[in-house]
């Protein structure tokens, strides 16, 4: 049984076999041997005087001898492989028989032997299920009586009761065993589950580990990295902060534009600090309402908010950068803080200036010969006292239109570069969208009726007013009617809706200039591409239709000024329909530039900040 | 239909000058001076105090609207009626004319024809100034 307890305290391995134990042959034998030991001592106890074999019994002692020797060789010959598990209750059986034939010779009830049979009943108890007990009982009772086959005496003087009680208690003393056994392996079973659990949990903890390990790992690297792409943009400042602004990332491209080393600035330093206060407060004054900082305020979920502002170098220098603000989120998906990635656009804005000043003065340049050529043909056809000839009429109104037609394209030209600088003005005031209309319509009326295409227009009694640039929508209406004059095949039609429509805010209500045409319209996949500078359809080459491609362009860059839309629907053989939408009301100005002077402001696309 | 006015006329453009000039006959009105540069003008108004004078905004030393304002700030001048003429489009420039204190703005290409009823207008005996509003496109006095 030692060895059975001692089971528990196994090292990992040997305890995997713990619940075959009792089972187990080389225990098993083990234990056969013990039984073996105390036998022959027994036999050795022959010598001492007094104790012997009863006489003419000797054969039943020899019986004996050979039964217990065949149950330790039978205990041996079950170790072999392939050996039936359950035969091994058949050793405690055949042991009991043995000790039982013992006690028989060396006198029966009151042989000095008897305890022996204490040990092959204990062997039984530790027999696996109940059958070892059932078979085992029987043979108690009939060993116990055993004696009294060679010596019928022997269960005088009361000596029967002895019959009774010992096989009872060794039956009992079985059973308990049995019980005690059951018990110890229900818990040993326990342990296993236990410490299966244990291995697993212990597995799995490793597991994590090694994962956690690998992520962590991950982590670094990507950091790294990171830390390599932020360093490598040089010529642009990226610097990150948290929500109040402190700052935690500046890269290499913020050190340079700023002048200052990153080590005095990430965890020190807030990004207000390379901000200049007054252009902040003029800004966070522009809507006195939100309390937010003016930097981050426009910010949305996902979108950059892309701005000009100041940088404050650390010797105290300016330079104007265009700053793209976009939010940092953490693992949850809230706003953990904010990147600003910074360009300089100083080189950007010297450009545009030049460009400017290029543009404006070869525009002064072409105008001013064809002002010249303008105001002499008009003093040649104005002269009463030398009457022109019908041809030579002919002949000056030829070059007047292509003077007009140059004057046009440098207008055009000029206003496309002011557009494309991000700025023009516009001189607004209440503007009546009937009288706008009406004047395209008239405008364009001769060059319609020489195309004999024909032009009608349906407006309400009450035509629409929209605050704006009267010149200017004028323009972009005109645009949109020569356009459709111009696309429509001889006998065609030309129709101006003034109407008012609801816009996309439901509350507030637009304008819509329509301008369909019965034309050679405008392939699909080209309809994007339509208000591009120089963009012309290739139905427009096709059919040698004249002109640059810059009206849609002007026409959308007006309507978008004026806070308005510009769409197209169009079918190739069929015709284009144009509709510029307008707000009724005037809408607060995006365009932070005070305005020039009384009454204009300056436009421009928003997009271009 | 003379008006008897006199007029100074200021533009780089020798073409452009004379067709002005032939413009200023037509309306009746004199040519008083005739000069390239904006320095030049100043003088030449400075000196003739006319009832005119038209100027070109881009002229080499002082542009028009230079000389606009300084004629304007000089109380011997201040009176003189001021045309500024311009190949510049946008209507920030018609309101920088405004601003400097320009009576009346053409743009170029101009219409003699109609350069000839603008002169005619601005030459006529002034009327009490603060009336002011003789036509679409005159502006309204600056306040000083």
């Amino acid at each position: 049984m030692g060895s059975f307890a001692s089971g528990f305290w196994l090292p990992r391995g040997v305890g995997g076999r713990l619940r075959l134990l009792a089972n187990d042959s080389d225990i098993l034998a083990g234990r056969q041997l013990g039984i073996l030991a105390v036998y022959l001592l027994a036999h050795l106890m022959f010598l001492v005087p007094g104790v012997g074999v009863t006489d003419g019994q000797a054969w039943v002692v020899g019986l004996a001898a050979a039964l217990m020797a065949g149950a330790t060789a039978t205990a041996f010959v079950l170790r072999l492989p392939g050996m039936p598990v359950r035969a091994v209750m058949v050793i405690p059986l055949l042991d009991l028989v043995a000790i039982g034939f013992l006690r028989a010779g060396t006198g029966g009830a009151g042989s000095v032997f008897a305890a022996l049979l204490i040990l092959p009943v204990l062997l039984l108890g530790v027999q696996p299920g109940m059958l070892p007990l059932f078979i085992g009982t029987p043979l108690i009772v009939g060993v116990v009586f055993l004696p009294q086959l060679f010596d019928p005496t022997s269960m005088a003087d009361g000596q029967w009761i002895r019959a009774i009680f010992t096989p009872l208690i060794l039956v009992i003393s079985a059973l308990w065993i049995h019980g005690l056994k059951h018990r110890l392996n229900s818990r040993v079973e326990a342990v296993q589950v236990l410490r299966r659990k244990q291995e697993e949990l212990l597995a799995e903890a490793q597991d994590n580990a090694t994962a956690s390990i690998a992520a962590s790992n991950l982590i670094q690297e990507s950091a790294h990295q990171m830390a390599g792409v932020l360093d490598a943009v040089t010529e642009q400042s990226i610097i990150g902060t948290d929500l109040c602004g402190r700052i935690d990332v500046f890269n290499t491209g913020a050190q340079k534009m700023l002048g200052v080393a990153a080590h005095e600035v990430v965890g020190r330093r807030n990004v207000v600090d390379f901000h200049l206060p007054d252009e902040l407060s003029r800004r966070a004054g522009e809507d006195p309402g939100d309390t937010r900082s003016p930097l981050t305020a426009p910010v949305g979920d996902g979108d950059a908010d892309v701005q000009d502002w100041t940088y404050r170098r650390a010797d105290g220098s300016t330079l104007r950068v265009r700053v793209a603000i976009t939010a940092r989120h953490d693992a949850a998906g809230d706003v953990e803080g904010y990147l600003y990635v910074a360009t300089d656009v100083t080189e950007e804005r010297r450009q545009a200036r030049s460009k400017d000043e290029f543009v404006n003065l070869i525009s002064h340049e072409l105008r001013t010969p064809l002002s010249s050529i303008l105001g002499y043909l008009e003093l040649i056809s104005d002269d009463d006292e030398h009457p022109l000839t019908a041809e030579q009429t002919t002949y000056l109104a030829t070059i007047e239109r292509n003077a007009q037609r140059l004057l046009r394209l440098v207008s055009d030209l000029l206003f496309t570069a002011q557009v494309e600088s991000g700025r023009f003005a516009l001189q607004e005031s209440d503007v009546d969208l009937g009288t706008v209309v009406s004047a395209s319509l008239e405008a364009a009326r001769p060059v319609a009726t020489a195309r004999d295409v024909s032009v009608v227009l349906s407006r309400p009694a009450t035509a629409p007013h929209v605050w704006g640039d009267a010149t200017r929508l004028g323009q972009a209406v005109d645009n949109l009617v020569s356009n459709a004059i111009k696309f429509t095949p001889p006998g065609g039609r030309v129709a101006i809706t003034l109407s008012t429509t609801a816009g996309d805010d439901p509350e507030r209500e637009m304008a819509l200039i329509s301008v369909s045409d019965t034309g050679i319209g405008i392939p699909a996949d080209e309809i994007d591409r339509l208000f591009s500078r120089f963009f012309r359809a290739s139905t427009a080459v096709q059919f040698a239709v004249p002109g640059v491609g810059l009206g849609l362009t002007i026409t959308q860059a007006i309507a978008v000024a004026h806070h308005g839309t510009i769409r197209v629907a169009s079918t190739v053989g069929e015709g284009t329909t144009f509709a510029l939408a307008l707000p009724l009301t005037p809408v607060d100005d995006p365009v932070e530039a005070p305005p020039p002077a009384d009454g204009v402001r300056a436009g421009g696309l928003p997009s271009r900040g | 239909m003379s008006s008897g006015g006199t007029v100074v006329i200021a533009d780089d453009d020798p073409d452009i000058r004379a067709l002005i000039a032939l413009s200023v006959t037509r309306a009746g009105a004199v040519v008083a001076a005739d000069v390239s540069t904006g320095g030049a003008a100043l003088d030449a108004i400075r000196r003739c105090v006319p009832d005119l004078a038209i100027l070109d905004v881009s002229m080499p030393g002082m542009t028009g609207l230079q000389v606009c304002r300084a004629v304007r700030a000089d109380p011997a001048t201040s009176d003189v009626r001021v045309l500024v003429l311009s190949a510049a489009v946008d209507a920030a420039a018609v309101a920088e004319g405004g601003a400097a204190g320009a009576d009346a703005y053409e743009l170029k290409p101009f219409s003699p024809r109609t350069l000839a009823e603008r002169v005619r207008e601005l030459v006529r005996p002034r009327p009490p100034r603060a009336t002011g509003s003789e036509s679409a496109t005159r502006f309204v006095a600056p306040e000083e």
